[in-house]
């Protein structure tokens, strides 16, 4: 009775990824001298869930390095040790390992081991190292752990309770016998009688090597082990000197699927069940209704365990022996969870598999198509019945307005599934800080705002890099050390902060730190070394723009934090690719501030419809500064070719949309039509179009699927008719514009 | 365009269905397999700056589809936009181009030894794109690779050409 597990690997690789990431965020946030015991308990779940998962599919190389972790966790948490920054330092490089770990299990590799033998002797030492009376006990219990075992001292008792006689229905009770003995020494406690059967097996063996010795045999639900951490079968008496934690360790460990060690009838109160309820929910989040699974789950064993119904028909228990150990374990247990960790909140991982779900962003985006569909169709609708006699179709065209409010409330939710909070991106930084800084022999603190801040899921992966880039500069060229921080007058630690906010229709994210600032002369003379044509007094706009040419970089040697010159070629790649722009201030000696605008969603842009001749092109909102109609004498023609436009003391090129389309439009003259003033990374445009026609949010549609890409077009999208709207993309335009028409006149290119 | 639909050749082993289509003076036969679907000639938006027969890109149901007039890229007849007017809808495996002809006539199922060799011979299309000649009744069809015509660089449908103009 086998079942599939590998299903479930993707789900436990992605909520382990989850768990660690949470684990890693909260250990960055604690406060040593004052850790809260909710925190800790919270990572202490973490790992526990981890374990957990790792050990029913039996990765059991990331459940051992967990046990690990959570023993040292578990100290923690009972205030035995308090945490130390070797502590954290230990702990982030587990989680780091436990990462890479998980990589390998997914996509295949060798894990390194003697990173894992280093790092988990690191944690057990540090979990031994202030040993108490308890700790002892502690670091002689971890079952899964490759402590040495003496003979004898590791033990697991196992009880065969299946529905009905399997011996009588042809299962050998000597072929058991015989598996058992292959794994250590045998001692068989209860002969076969109606199907049951007790053993204890004296052997440093896993919870899945037993559970796969009984595969064969019975439902999973029908056998459990106890794990025994005792000295021998005979020394019952040693029982009594275990003190309260390792008990709870050792009950701990079954409840979460390590060892199914309650012998029904020995659970002595309801209120043990529920603990050993809630445990068992907090190790399988994931697995929302138990009783459905195939019934050789280990956790639905697990489940049927501890079921009171069972309890009472079982058998009695001939081990009195074993009987004080088990039953002052589950005695022990209510009183010092209450006691120990009062902020445990038990239920909560389990509410949280049942409230989210996980969806492929390929579904997501072709329901995100789907309701474009609809809300086109809409408007196709629309303008038909708009024919009709509102008086005599009035429930057509109700109906109508109840459906523009439904699928306008539809899409806005639809695209709400692809909006992330920023600090999907921002949450991997106080890492990075903390260990460049470390390495660097910096102080660095990172100031976090508007984490809160949402945008799309597309754009946030996009994000990490470049931002992980401009971090890194900050933290190796921006902030000095802390003697040369001293010297100049400032504050030992230098602060980074990262920022993101709405601004109109775009998110701006800033890299902002206190360092030392760019420095223009430095980044003139290098420039000149590259022979980087600039012109003769070049503005700071000019000079910062500088670091972001490729092999660019002014640092004296190239350390392995930055120095190559790549890096910013690529942060500015990938921000103009999310058609985001960049900003850079910076004041030598006070810092530098890094700007990122970006558009919230990748899939929808605000835009304005503007029609040409008989054409609707549309035009990125953000882009708009203004649209006029101009006066007759605003408009100078320069040597004979291109036409300026004279607005508000700048003159700016204009730049007539028919003739970069190539159309037949409805007006010629500038003063007849409309003139939209746009921004480009080329400075502001004037664009000339017949009529301005509206506002809309538009669904953009790829040119390029089908087609190819198209110059001065950056995509498509479908208007309310049904017809293809192509969205004008500024900075081609602008560019193409360049060569023949008035860019090259002075007065209006500097002014911004 | 609607007898396309209503004539069901049998197809019997080895057998192959063709659509055929007219183009000014001459029959040409598209594996049948490469047709999504038939529909009128509407909407188009122009593109700015490519060639005169490639007349823009239309909606179709949520895909944005390049729409090529056969007539004006191999000057044959008259590209006249009417109701008359028939586009046929390609499915070239990742792409969707839509195809302007004189007129959709048949649909007949061929047998690979009905399809004789082209001789070069002074056809509106480059006889490249040419997999044979096909007789059907007492007419003759010209039979085209039409996923290498349309994906060629020729036709300047696929990135890295340049519509010169």
């Amino acid at each position: 009775m086998s079942v599939d597990l590998s299903q479930f690997h993707q789900v436990f690789i992605d909520e382990a990824y989850e768990h660690l990431s949470t684990m890693e965020s909260l250990l960055l946030a604690l406060d040593l001298t004052a850790p809260s015991l909710d925190d800790l308990n919270a990572i202490f779940r973490a790992a526990h869930s981890i374990k957990g998962g790792a050990g029913t599919f039996g990765f059991t190389d990331i459940a051992e390095l967990t046990h690990a972790l959570e023993t040292l966790l578990d100290r923690l948490r009972k205030e035995e040790l308090d945490p130390t920054d070797a502590m954290i330092e230990a702990f982030l490089q587990c989680c780091d390992l436990l990462g890479n770990m998980l990589d390998v299990h997914q996509n295949g590799g060798e894990v390194d081991q003697q990173r894992l033998e280093s790092i988990r002797g690191e944690l057990m030492q540090l979990a031994s190292g202030e040993a108490s009376a308890a700790a002892v006990v502690e670091a002689a219990h971890p079952p899964a752990t490759a402590t040495p075992v003496e003979p004898g001292g590791h033990s697991w008792l196992i009880h065969l309770h299946p529905g009905k006689d399997i011996f009588a229905e042809g299962a050998s009770f000597e072929a058991i016998n015989e598996d058992l003995s292959a794994l250590g020494q045998l001692e068989v406690l209860q002969q076969p009688e109606a199907g049951h059967v007790r053993w204890r097996l004296y052997a440093d063996v896993s919870l899945e090597v037993l559970q796969e010795t009984f595969a064969f045999v019975c439902q999973a639900d029908e056998v459990s082990f106890t794990e025994e951490t005792s000295i021998t079968a005979s020394d019952d008496q040693g029982y009594g000197f275990f003190v309260d934690e390792s008990e709870l360790a050792a009950e701990r460990e079954a409840a979460d699927g390590f060892g199914f060690f309650i012998d029904e009838d020995e659970l002595p109160s309801q209120q043990a069940q529920r603990q050993a309820e809630q445990e068992a929910e907090q190790g399988f989040g994931f697995f929302v209704d138990e009783s459905d699974l195939p019934a050789a789950q280990p956790d639905a064993a697990e489940s049927v365990a501890v079921e009171p119904g069972k309890a009472t028909g079982a058998a009695a228990n001939p081990q009195a022996g074993s009987s004080p150990s088990s039953s002052q374990t589950v005695g022990a247990k209510p009183a010092t969870t209450a006691s120990r960790s009062p902020a445990k909140a038990p239920a909560k991982p389990a509410a949280q598999a049942e409230t989210s779900i996980r969806v492929g962003v390929e579904k997501v985006d072709q329901l995100i198509n789907l309701v474009g569909e609809l809300v086109i169709t809409r408007s196709m609708l629309a303008q038909s019945a708009a024919a009709l006699d509102p008086m005599v179709y009035e429930a057509i065209h109700n109906g109508l307005a109840a459906l523009e409010r439904n699928s306008r409330d539809l899409q806005e939710s639809v695209m709400s599934i692809r909006m992330l909070p920023i600090n999907f991106v921002f949450g991997r930084f106080p890492r990075v800080v903390r260990d460049l800084a470390n390495k660097m022999n910096k102080k660095v603190a990172l100031k976090l705002i508007g984490e809160e801040t949402e945008l799309d899921k597309g754009l946030i992966e996009k994000l990490a890099d470049p931002l992980t880039h401009l971090v890194r500069n900050s933290i190796d060229h921006g902030i000095e050390t802390p003697e040369q921080r001293l010297a100049a007058g400032k504050s030992e630690q230098g602060t980074i902060t990262l920022s993101a906010s709405h601004q109109g229709g775009s998110i701006l994210v800033e890299v902002t730190d206190d360092g030392a600032g760019l420095n223009r002369e430095k980044l003139l003379a290098k420039a000149q070394e590259k022979g980087i044509p600039l012109s003769d007094n070049p503005s700071d706009r000019e000079v910062w723009q500088l670091i972001f040419a490729a092999g660019f970089s002014t640092a004296k040697e190239v350390t392995d934090v930055s120095g190559r010159g790549v890096g910013m070629d690529v942060v500015m790649r990938n921000i103009t690719e999310m058609k985001g722009q960049i900003e850079i201030d910076s004041a030598e000696g006070r810092g530098t501030r890094i700007g990122l605008r970006l558009p919230l969603t990748l899939a929808i842009l605000d835009g304005m419809s503007l029609r040409v001749g008989e054409e609707v092109f549309i035009l990125p909102l953000t882009r708009i500064i203004e649209s006029l109609q101009p006066e007759p004498g605003q408009l100078k023609t320069v040597s004979g070719k291109g036409r300026v436009v004279h607005i508000r003391g700048e003159y700016l090129p204009l730049l007539p949309l028919y003739k970069a389309f190539n159309l037949e439009p409805r007006v010629k003259k500038p003063e007849e039509g409309i003139l939209v003033v746009v921004e480009s990374n080329e400075g502001k445009l004037a664009l000339f179009v017949d009529e301005l026609i509206a506002q809309h949010q538009v669904v953009i549609k790829s040119l390029e699927a089908h087609y190819r890409k198209v110059q001065g077009v950056s995509g498509a999208t479908i208007m309310g008719d049904g017809r293809v709207a192509l969205i004008i993309d500024i900075e081609q335009l602008a560019k193409l514009n360049q060569p023949e028409d008035v860019m090259n006149i002075s007065g209006g290119r500097d002014d911004e | 365009m609607s007898e396309v639909a209503e004539e069901h050749a049998l197809v019997m082993a080895g057998h192959q269905e063709f659509l055929t289509f007219t183009l000014g003076e001459e029959e040409y036969a598209i594996d049948i397999l490469k047709v999504q679907e038939i529909r009128g000639y509407d909407a188009v938006t122009r593109i700015a700056n490519t060639p005169d027969y490639i007349k823009g890109v239309i909606n179709m149901r949520g895909v944005i589809v390049p729409v090529v007039d056969m007539r004006l890229k191999f000057h044959v007849g008259q590209a006249v936009y009417d109701q008359f007017t028939v586009m046929i809808i390609l499915n070239l495996g990742e792409r969707v181009v839509g195809m302007v002809v004189d007129g959709v006539s048949d649909v007949v199922a061929l047998a690979p030894e009905q399809i004789r060799p082209a001789p070069e011979f002074g056809a509106a299309m480059d006889t490249q794109y040419i997999q044979g000649l096909a007789s059907i009744d007492k007419r003759m069809a010209i039979v085209v690779d039409i996923e290498k015509l349309m994906t060629s660089s020729e036709m300047g449908l696929v990135d890295r050409v340049v519509a010169g103009n």
